[in-house]
């Protein structure tokens, strides 16, 4: 079974140009069960049909409210969020 | 085992047989269900004795997904009555409690007694360990306790112990803090706050501050964490003066840092200079989430040590009254002591049902700028405290200041609009409700100060207009009578 994933709506608003541009970011994510915290490469869209292979992501929007439809996101790369800070990433 | 205590556990069992405790036994989920509970207690018992209508305290022993033994609680102190036991109080009239603890505290601020070392092998919080790669946050059940929280937040009831580098001075503090993964946490730290200003002193020599968290210890510990205790001044050592026994401590197992022997869980590490970690948001006990999401200090966890059958202990804080009421009685006794101390003798309640955001000030003798002067002498040397109670209210002494209806009286009647509202630039707190969010984040918000008392000037029995109350407006032989008759009345 996929796993799914939980951001903030701030986080990918932030990178909208290369998510529409379907780039891989760097940002981090939340499990959506567990809310584990880790650091990825991604491509994410907000539209699920686009991202076929992808696995779902919930958006919370600025009040914390999960917006009603998820988006996708597919994960190139996982590091541990304090290897990336090490490495000078946001997280 | 009577007053006072060392282990909440005890605590606990003893509210449990007096009705003050449930213990719930049906499965329950560490993600939002146990935290919707504990809101619903307190949203329902709003801070009043299980005996005038509160709500207990609850214990919960089956967490979806975790084993037997792992457990939590929560609204340990969300009533009158649990915060008068645990201060030993005798008093039959648990409403009088909020002024008769003022003074037990201000006895144990002026009179502290230093912790007692125990040996490690005598320490419950040492039965296991964990360290190293072995180190797993999520042996535990942190609760996820508001929808929308950045994380779960682990610590919420908990005091975290650092030390100042230039003295000996070990600061307990009482700071959020949520889970990034299985070794690190991410905790809000003011630099406003103790925990604020020791940090910056590490980080301007580069250096990582250890840190020890101390969870499910005992209440008065808790609450001296979660109050304004002088910069300088160890909370272990007022721990000792309110409890009037030193309280025994235990040595870290990677640090040299001392926490309450009986703790349940005892997270330990370090806070690296310079790393930051997306934190928040999350619903504080003003009632709302109103701390946004930012770049905050991070804690990177190099063991772990807990007793066995481990109380994970929360507060899932939000509108008022949760476990406010001790911290409101501390700050209150605080704040009469520098009053006092400054020539202005005074009763003061921290107006819990305001979100304690409030201070209430009483004054037996008005003088001019009286609103001003108490203002000003409360910002300066509690300031702490002030970038959070941001709000005064003065009023005369005939005021029962532990009456919310009362106090809405006084701002209603006795408040000019305009020589009665003094407003003020000060330095506020990330949670201040009312500040924009530039606001927020820079900590930087307009307060104001409510003047309910008579103008000097008026004399009293011309221009202050007589209160028309039962107990003021008609003669002593009336009262006398009408008391004596009332059940006659039918009434």
């Amino acid at each position: 079974m996929s796993r799914e994933w939980e951001t903030f709506e701030e986080i990918v608003l932030d990178r909208q140009a290369e998510i529409e541009a379907n780039q891989v970011i760097e940002t981090y994510v939340m499990d959506h069960e567990t809310y584990e915290r880790i650091y990825v490469k991604a491509i994410i869209s907000k539209d699920p049909t686009k991202l076929p292979d992808g696995e779902k992501l919930w958006v919370r929007d600025f009040s914390g409210k999960l917006e009603p439809e998820c988006w996708a996101i597919k994960i190139v790369e996982k590091q541990s969020p304090i290897s990336a800070a090490l490495l000078g990433e946001d997280f | 085992m009577p007053f006072p205590y060392v282990d909440e556990r005890v605590f606990m069992e003893e509210c449990e047989k007096e009705g003050m405790l449930v213990t719930v036994k049906k499965e329950v989920d560490w993600n939002l269900e146990v935290g919707a509970i504990a809101r619903r207690l307190a949203e329902l018992g709003i801070g009043r004795a299980v005996r005038e209508g509160g709500r207990p305290a609850v214990l919960f022993e089956n967490i979806r997904g975790f084993p037997k033994g792992f457990r939590m609680a929560a609204q340990i102190l969300g009533g009158i009555d649990r915060v008068a036991k645990v201060f030993g109080y005798k008093g039959e009239d648990l409403n009088k409690a909020k002024s008769d603890l003022q003074q037990v505290i201000r006895d144990g601020l002026n009179n502290p007694i230093k912790p007692i070392r125990v040996d490690r092998k005598d320490a419950p919080c040492k039965q296991n360990k964990m360290e190293g790669d072995d180190v797993n946050l999520y042996k535990f059940p942190a609760p996820m306790l508001h929808d929308g929280d950045g994380g779960r937040y682990m610590v919420t009831r908990a005091v975290v112990a650092t030390r100042d580098p230039d003295s000996d001075w070990v600061n307990w503090g009482t700071y959020r803090a949520m889970l990034i993964d299985k070794k690190t946490l991410s905790g809000l730290i003011v630099p406003g706050q103790h925990i604020g200003k020791i940090y910056r002193k590490y980080e301007e020599r580069n250096e990582p501050m250890p840190f020890a968290i101390a969870i499910g210890i005992d209440s008065i510990s808790f609450l001296a964490g979660a109050t304004g205790v002088p910069y300088g001044v160890s909370e272990a050592d007022v721990v000792g003066g309110m409890r009037k026994k030193p309280l025994p401590v235990v040595k870290c197992e990677t640090n040299d840092l001392e926490i309450p022997a009986y703790s349940e869980i005892v997270i330990e590490g370090i806070v690296p200079p310079g790393l930051r970690a997306w934190e928040g948001p999350y619903g504080e006990y003003t009632g709302y989430r109103a701390s946004p999401r930012d770049r905050r200090p991070v804690y990177i966890v190099k063991a772990i040590t807990y007793r066995n059958d481990p109380i994970l202990t929360f507060v899932s804080t939000g509108v008022p009254v949760d476990e406010t009421l001790g911290n409101a009685i501390i700050n209150s006794a605080m704040a009469a002591e520098v009053l006092e101390r400054a020539g202005i003798p005074a009763r003061v309640w921290e107006q819990v049902d305001s979100g304690a955001c409030m201070f209430v000030i009483a004054v037996k003798r008005p003088t001019p700028n009286i609103a001003t002067m108490i203002k000003n002498t409360l910002t300066s040397q509690m300031g702490l405290i002030t970038n959070y109670t941001f709000k005064f209210l003065i009023v005369n002494d005939d005021v029962d200041i532990y009456d919310s209806n009362k106090v809405l009286w006084a701002i209603g009647t006795r408040v000019h609009p305009r020589r009665g509202i003094i407003i003020s630039d000060e330095v506020c707190g990330p949670l201040t409700p009312y500040a924009s969010l530039d606001e927020r984040l820079k900590m930087n918000a307009p307060h104001v100060t409510f003047d309910a008392t008579w103008p000097l000037d008026w004399h009293p029995s011309i221009a202050v207009p007589p209160v028309a109350s039962f107990k003021s407006i008609y003669p002593q032989e009336i009262q006398d009578k009408v008391l004596e008759n009332w059940k006659e009345y039918g009434l």
